[in-house]
């Protein structure tokens, strides 16, 4: 690979080339996953922590198979039993797994820039699996790979995201990696869910949901946390369905075989009317089956892609 | 009479009365006795300082400076940070209130005056609390407080939230003679953000403090300094509105002043980009590249008063964290003299008005003279301007090493600070 880096930390200073290189990486891993024996030695000996200091089940899981379908030993910490709940800060946590010689942590976090105190605090290797409202850099990687395999291409495809960009750090990846990668990338939201000078990223903002998602070559929603905060950020979930959620009637502007998207977890009815979710055009499960050929990539990528400097 | 002090052979700047020249500072005891143009004779038996090479000129006066005493002794106490404040050149630093218990009782602020009296080795002067509690619900007692030693009256790194209650406040400080000072925070504008809201923070994905949790307090309390009278003071200002707003409000004849910190004079929000580093976290934030011109040309022009080392001490236990989890704040007494001679070396800032807004300017916005002029006090910074000090941990620093600037040669070097007439710190203190 051109550029070895021992963290993925996030994809905003990555170049169209590494991306792609991860991307056809992950597509080589991924024939592993439909084996009967589901399993390469490839990190044999190497110790994955899986250090989740926020709920998640989804990556959390797809990062633990890819990283045993890699022959590494995991170990999961999860933010309610870990010592995080009895007042230790996150760098004395991190001290003392990394006093157990692990080659790479992969954190969740709910504060960004959280992974970036552990890379210039530990040995090593740091992987973001989502910090906070800043990145989550293999959910953009498996965002790209699923439209990848789909369309054949990612360079000129309009590509719409709709929801809370603000507090999304799906949003931020997904903007790297495709418009990086060549895509018309559009985000659309209300006025209050879109962040200060969000077209520097590298897309086109709009209010009106029409204008995002006519022509579209592929619709990701984003979904709505009701977990957060967010009372000042729309008055009601029935308005916010009405005019920004996504069902048929809407996905009709959208191009003849428009694909749609969702990082997960769903909530039916308010982002995402279920005879779209659950129609023809989701691929929200490709999503989650390529999850883990990207994070076999990133993993294998950083422990040093067997045999690059790392 | 009282013992004399020669300091020969320096370049003596005094903002106050804007002499400009080489000659002799003479101090009798704890006042300026003279200044000399021309070589005199040093008299048997006087102290005799060499400032050959050297700025000899008033002591600094910081407007806002956090000594954490009492409450917060782990991260600074009033000896330490006095070591701080005259190793920077400062002889004289206003306290904030939100020491713990606040300072808002005429017992709390005697405390204070009595404990640096023997510890500080600057003088210490306490900003009394404007509310009970800084809760912004009651006023305190000032008259109490001014009579125990407080320069100013305000809720430290708060804005008193309920603009009736402020205006109260403005108009009973009338009464006491002390400016009220506001730290221009909307809370419910300011919210959950770390950061300044703008292109940065939304890169970053870290919740901002937009430029308006500022601005929209700064006009407020213009409405009211104007309906009231009372003299206000605003600071640290952090934004390009909030210059532009004080700007208008002086030239209308409002009795207002305002503050700037060194470091928001060279700080951006880029600076945060780099690592999400909690040594850039800072209250107010560091605005954008635009904000910090503003800064500088309101500093040039006049428009703002002083220029302070916003010294908030932190220890480690409250900046070794996640960005959102860190206390602001940074430990400045050891740059602001470094930085405000950067912005002179840089060529955009005359000497003369560099060394005002870190003397005489603040002196004046607090009731005090900062001047060498016969009867004033003998507080006096001498420095080398044409060396550099590089920022370490250790006392130039406080007990606190929270600076983004550490490790980095900054201009001027400290070469005496006097308090009084007298060395600080004192010769044999400095020895060990």
């Amino acid at each position: 690979m051109s550029t070895q880096r021992r963290h993925l930390l996030e994809l905003a200073p990555l170049s169209a080339h590494e991306i792609t290189e991860l991307l056809d990486l992950a597509e080589s891993f991924q024939d592993i996953s439909q084996r009967r024996i589901k399993k390469v030695p490839a990190l044999r000996g190497m110790t994955v922590v899986l250090l989740f200091l926020e709920a998640s089940t989804r990556t959390r899981t797809s990062f633990e198979l890819a990283a045993k379908r890699l022959s590494a030993d995991t170990l999961s910490i999860a933010g309610g039993t870990s010592s995080v709940v009895k007042g230790e800060t996150l760098l004395d946590t991190a001290r003392n797994l990394a006093a157990m010689s692990p080659d790479i942590i992969v954190l969740r976090h709910k504060h960004s820039g959280a992974p970036h105190l552990l890379a210039r605090s530990l040995d090593a290797s740091i992987v973001n699996a989502g910090d906070g409202g800043h990145e989550h850099p293999t959910q953009g990687l498996l965002d790209a790979l699923t439209i990848r395999q789909h369309k054949k291409r990612i360079a000129g495809l309009k590509v719409a995201i709709i929801g809370d960009i603000a507090h999304s750090r799906v949003a931020r990846s997904g903007i790297a990696a495709l418009s990086k990668l060549g895509a018309d990338v559009w985000v659309c939201g209300p006025p209050t869910m879109m962040p200060p000078g969000v077209e520097s990223l590298g897309c086109r903002a709009t209010f009106d949901r029409t204008t995002a998602v006519r022509n579209a070559d592929v619709v990701m929603m984003l979904r709505i946390q009701k977990e957060r905060m967010t009372e000042e950020l729309f008055p009601s979930d029935r308005e916010y369905s009405q005019r920004y959620g996504l069902d048929s009637g809407v996905l009709a502007l959208a191009r003849p075989d428009a694909l749609v998207m969702h990082p997960g977890p769903i909530n039916r009815g308010v982002e995402l009317a279920p005879e779209v979710a659950d129609g023809p055009a989701s691929i929200i499960l490709d999503q989650v089956a390529n999850g883990i050929a990207v994070r076999m990539a990133v993993l294998y990528h950083c422990a040093g892609g067997g045999g690059g400097e790392a | 009479m009282s013992a004399r002090t020669f300091i020969v052979g320096g370049r003596l700047i005094c903002p106050a009365t804007g002499r400009d020249e080489p000659g002799t500072l003479i101090l009798a005891g704890p006042v300026v006795e003279a200044v000399e143009a021309r070589t005199v004779g040093v008299p048997e038996g006087a102290r005799v300082i060499d400032a050959a090479g050297c700025v000899v000129t008033p002591g600094f006066v910081d407007l806002h400076a956090h000594f954490c005493d009492p409450g917060e002794e782990h991260k600074e106490d009033l000896a330490s940070g006095g070591r701080a404040a005259v190793r920077g050149g400062f002889t004289s630093v206003v306290v904030g209130a939100q020491t713990t218990p606040t300072n808002d009782t005429r017992a709390v602020t005697e405390m204070i005056v009595r404990r640096a009296a023997s510890l500080s080795g600057c003088r210490v002067l306490p900003m009394g609390a404007l509310t009970v509690g800084r809760g912004g619900r009651r006023l305190t007692e000032m008259f109490d407080l001014r009579e125990a030693g407080a320069v100013c009256l305000g809720d430290g790194d708060l804005s008193v939230a309920d603009a009736g209650l402020l205006r109260r406040a403005l108009e009973y400080a009338r009464a006491i003679g002390l400016p009220v000072f506001e730290h221009p925070e909307d809370r419910s504008l300011a919210g959950v953000g770390v950061m300044h809201e703008g292109v940065v923070s939304t890169r970053l994905g870290l919740n901002g403090v937009p430029a308006v949790a500022e601005s929209a307090i700064v006009a407020r309390d213009l409405t009211l300094c104007a309906a009231t009278g009372a003299r206000l003071h605003l600071g640290p200002i952090s934004a390009a509105e909030s210059v532009a707003a004080i700007r208008r409000a002086k030239a209308d004849g409002l009795p207002v002043t305002c503050a700037v910190t060194a470091a928001h004079l060279h700080l951006t929000d880029e600076a945060v980009a780099a690592a999400y580093s909690p040594q850039l976290r800072s209250r107010p934030p560091f605005r954008a590249e635009s904000d910090r011109e503003a800064l500088r040309q309101g500093l040039a022009d006049g428009t703002i008063d002083a220029v302070t080392s916003g010294h908030r001490p932190q220890s480690p236990v409250e900046k070794e964290l996640e960005f959102d989890l860190a206390e602001p704040g940074l430990a400045g007494l050891g740059s602001a003299l470094g930085l405000t001679l950067r912005l002179v070396e840089e060529g955009g800032l005359p000497l003369m008005r560099a060394l005002q807004a870190l003397s005489t300017g603040p002196a004046r916005v607090i009731g005090r003279v900062a001047a060498f002029t016969a009867g004033s006090p003998a507080d006096v910074v001498v420095f080398d301007a044409g060396r550099r000090t590089r920022l370490s941990p250790g006392e130039a620093l406080g007990r606190a090493r929270n600076t983004p600037f550490l490790g980095q040669a900054l201009p001027g070097e400290v070469r005496y600070t006097l308090v009084g007439g007298e060395l600080r710190p004192a010769p044999a203190e400095s020895a060990t």
